[in-house]
């Protein structure tokens, strides 16, 4: 496997899917990292690349920041260090890069009594930790910054400032904006005489109707063999099911920041997972469990085996290599007979400072950066994530950058267009329940009003123990 | 005889000028024991009775760990059926696997060398890259196994995604890595007999069948022994199988107890809950391996 992606270490933790679990398992140590056994990895700077401080000056601050990458990442990741520390001649960025489950590595340190001073967080996962007092609240140092409460807070996605509010405090600055969006071979559309998907969340012809006719038509056989299908898995499918479910109307929580009450057996969600594992069980249009197994949705896509698939940005650095001669663009979700418009869910990584850190003043300098203007803007130069601040996300540094793509600013849009996931600390105990109960549902054992009814009992039960304490 | 105190200090002085150095040869391992063994072992029964996050200090609560498995967690219930299934179908799987393997190997024949080798090749590769190649072998459309089946008009079978088949595929694995260790083991034990007893039973005008059941089994018994003692314990500890090939799915089918123990602790940090888990485990496989040893001393001293 090439890839590891930050958004997958994520789900590795996150969720339980086997598919996932095999990606994750064969996913090769970067060469910076130490066989498995250490929880984490110290990658030293790049001597050549880190500047030195200036003689006469204290030596430099060691700012150790913890984050999920590749090595493609983490090389795009180097880069911005090397611009932060040009303008910081007094700090040195040390990287840590998890070589296993971000949660377990990071609180193995906090337990330590020894963590990092900048981390990497995920929306679905940063509140069991914030409730455990891992995260310094940045409310007071945001209030201190002058400029950067007035001209950079208001630029960021207010979704994402409020994603990161756990119970009214501020622990997690966006870095990247991973909701997801619907990538489409235009080659093999343009080979079925097929329309291309539209760009505008409110196209109400995009329906269920009219993107199963094109999975259909998408889907090619050589006698028994599926050799092209119209549609992979490429994401975690109770949560891609999800996203057809917003589309339809739907909802599964009672509310999505700190919710109280799982709405799973939602009509219009039950209509919307059926409908989505329907697409293989059914009408043989996509890749099915059994392929997921041994092979990545995303390779399927890159391949051009497959015509359609929902992913974030964060699969852009892959599929526009060369290597794969892929004619794509990105489009939106079909929208379900229960829903109005098209939507998809709020996604993202942030970057927070910890409770225990020993250089507060040193490690806002870097946040600022990296969560600033500066930052985003070589992050949407080098292609690594979408930017989350609107005025880098809409200016040629990333539309420019992601050309290939005619309708890039899809990635922003949608910002506008998204739902958000339950965001608590009952996540990942949910999360094991939903993924498990769902395996029924897509390996065609059970109906999707069957598997979401025991998945909505076991979920709602462990949320109920969480938030009993 | 009345010995002085001053003699047997004397005595007890000079063993230990002449053993010492063997004490510390042994310190290094000891000092690792101690460390890495011994304090762990008695911390995380501390923990097990406390409520702990990893950040927070632990917060004792008594055997509220405890009582809150066994009433009210239906997932610990279903994690423990699972695992039971699990180690009845593996333990007398794996046993005559083993027994199987042993007995070829202490056959004569060319290449007999290679076997014995060969055997062992899925003990030394690991887990984690056994499951990912099984996961390829089961796979219904791909898997050679299903190939094969339908090769012989049989319907394939989608043996990790059908919640029926997914344990016994997964027992199979793990049968598949530690036969060969396990036929080591027994086919040590077989070359240990002494001719002499299968003679005196040709004498006797025992056939092979006869041989087997009374000088072979009998002789062995300790190696049968602690294989399955080992077997059990092992199979009680399932886990990367599960982790990798199924995810603990589909449904429950393959939820096995260090799945549920491992997301208690890892995912929603619930290192006392985690902790109690590990200390029930952990009495299980101790009071099986007594129930065992004591089965087994029965039955030899009633055999002799």
């Amino acid at each position: 496997m090439k890839h590891v992606l930050s958004r997958r270490r994520l789900l590795k933790s996150a969720a339980t899917a086997s598919g996932l679990a095999f990606l994750s398992a064969c996913a090769p140590a970067s060469p910076t990292q130490t066989p498995a056994g250490e929880g984490v990895a110290t990658t030293a700077p790049q001597a050549e690349a880190t500047p030195q401080p200036t003689s006469g000056t204290q030596a430099a601050t060691k700012l150790r920041v913890f984050f999920g990458a590749n090595p493609e990442e983490a090389a795009t990741r180097q880069i911005i260090f090397d611009s932060f520390t040009e303008a910081n001649p007094d700090i040195t960025i040390v990287p840590e890069i998890p070589t296993q489950n971000t949660t377990e590595a990071l609180l193995t340190q906090v337990a330590g009594g020894d963590p990092p001073d900048v981390v990497m967080a995920w929306e679905l996962q940063y509140p069991i930790l914030a409730e455990k007092g891992v995260y310094k609240d940045l409310g007071p140092i945001i209030d201190a910054d002058g400029t950067y409460k007035t001209e950079v807070l208001p630029d960021f996605y207010q979704s994402h400032i409020e994603m990161y509010t756990w119970k009214g405090k501020l622990y997690v600055l966006p870095e990247q904006n991973a909701s997801v969006v619907l990538y489409y071979n235009k080659k093999l559309f343009d080979e079925a005489g097929l329309p291309y998907p539209p760009s505008d969340w409110k196209d109400t012809s995009w329906t269920w109707e009219r993107f199963l006719d094109a999975c259909r038509r998408l889907t090619k056989k050589e006698g028994d063999q599926v050799v092209q299908y119209g549609w992979t898995e490429a994401w975690w499918p109770p949560l891609s099911a999800v996203v057809f479910g917003y589309s339809n109307g739907g909802h599964w929580f009672d509310r999505y920041m700190d919710p109280t009450k799982v709405t799973l057996t939602d009509p219009k969600m039950v209509d919307a997972f059926q409908f989505y594992a329907d697409l293989w069980n059914k009408e043989s249009v996509a890749t099915s469990p059994e392929q997921w197994k041994v092979q990545a949705g995303y390779q399927m896509f890159a391949a051009g085996k497959a015509a359609m698939t929902l992913v974030g940005h964060w699969f852009y650095p892959e599929f526009s290599k060369p290597e794969h001669e892929l004619s794509m663009d990105i489009g939106v979700f079909p929208i379900g007979p229960g829903g109005t418009t098209s939507k998809t869910d709020l996604g993202g990584t942030g970057m927070a400072i910890t409770a225990m850190t020993k250089h507060p003043d040193e490690a806002w300098r870097f946040l600022r950066f990296e969560c600033g203007p500066e930052g985003q803007k070589i992050i949407a130069r080098s292609g690594l994530f979408a930017p989350t601040l609107r005025s880098v996300a809409n200016s040629e540094d990333f539309l420019g950058t992601h050309s290939a793509l005619e309708h890039a600013e899809v990635f922003n849009t949608a910002m506008d267009n998204a739902v958000m996931f339950p965001i608590g600390p009952a996540w990942d105990a949910m999360a094991d329940r939903l993924g498990r109960n769902l395996d029924l549902l897509w390996n065609g054992q059970a109906t999707a009003a069957e598997a979401m009814a025991t998945a909505q009992a076991e979920m709602q039960q462990a949320l109920d123990e969480t938030r009993a304490g | 005889m009345t010995g002085k105190p001053g003699q047997r200090q004397t005595g007890l002085r000079r063993t230990l000028s002449k053993t010492w150095t063997c004490y510390l040869f042994i310190l290094p391992n000891m000092l690792g024991v101690l460390v890495f063994l011994a304090y762990p072992i008695v911390y995380s029964f501390y923990v097990s009775l406390t409520r702990w996050d990893f950040v927070s200090p632990p917060r004792f609560v008594g055997l509220d760990n405890y009582v809150r498995l066994f009433t009210g967690d239906r997932l610990f219930w279903v994690s423990m059926r699972v695992t039971v299934t699990y180690v009845l179908m593996y333990v007398p799987a794996v046993l005559v696997a083993a027994l199987i393997l042993a007995l070829a190997m202490n056959q004569k024949l060319r290449g007999i060398k290679f076997v014995r080798t060969a055997i062992f090749v899925p003990v030394v590769t690991s887990m984690v890259a056994v499951a990912i190649v099984w996961v390829w072998l089961l796979s219904k459309d791909f898997g050679l196994i299903n190939i094969a089946l339908r090769a012989v008009g049989l319907p394939g079978v989608g043996w990790l995604t059908n919640q029926k088949t997914a344990l016994p595929a997964i027992a199979a694995v793990g049968v598949w890595k530690s036969m060969g260790y396990n036929a080591i083991i027994l086919f040590a034990a077989l070359q240990s007999v002494p001719r002499l007893l299968y003679e005196a039973a040709e004498i006797d005008g025992a056939n092979s069948w006869h041989k087997f059941w009374n000088v072979t089994i009998p002789m062995i018994a300790p190696a049968i022994v602690f294989v399955t003692v080992t077997s059990i314990i092992g199979a009680f500890q399932v886990f990367d199988q599960a982790f990798i090939m199924t995810g603990g799915g589909p449904g429950d089918a393959t939820y096995v107890y260090n799945f549920y123990f491992f997301r208690q602790a890892f995912g929603q940090l619930k290192m006392g809950y985690a902790s109690a888990m590990s200390y029930i485990l952990f009495l299980i496989m101790f009071a099986s391996a007594i129930v065992q040893l004591r089965l087994t001393r029965e039955a030899a001293a009633a055999a002799f």
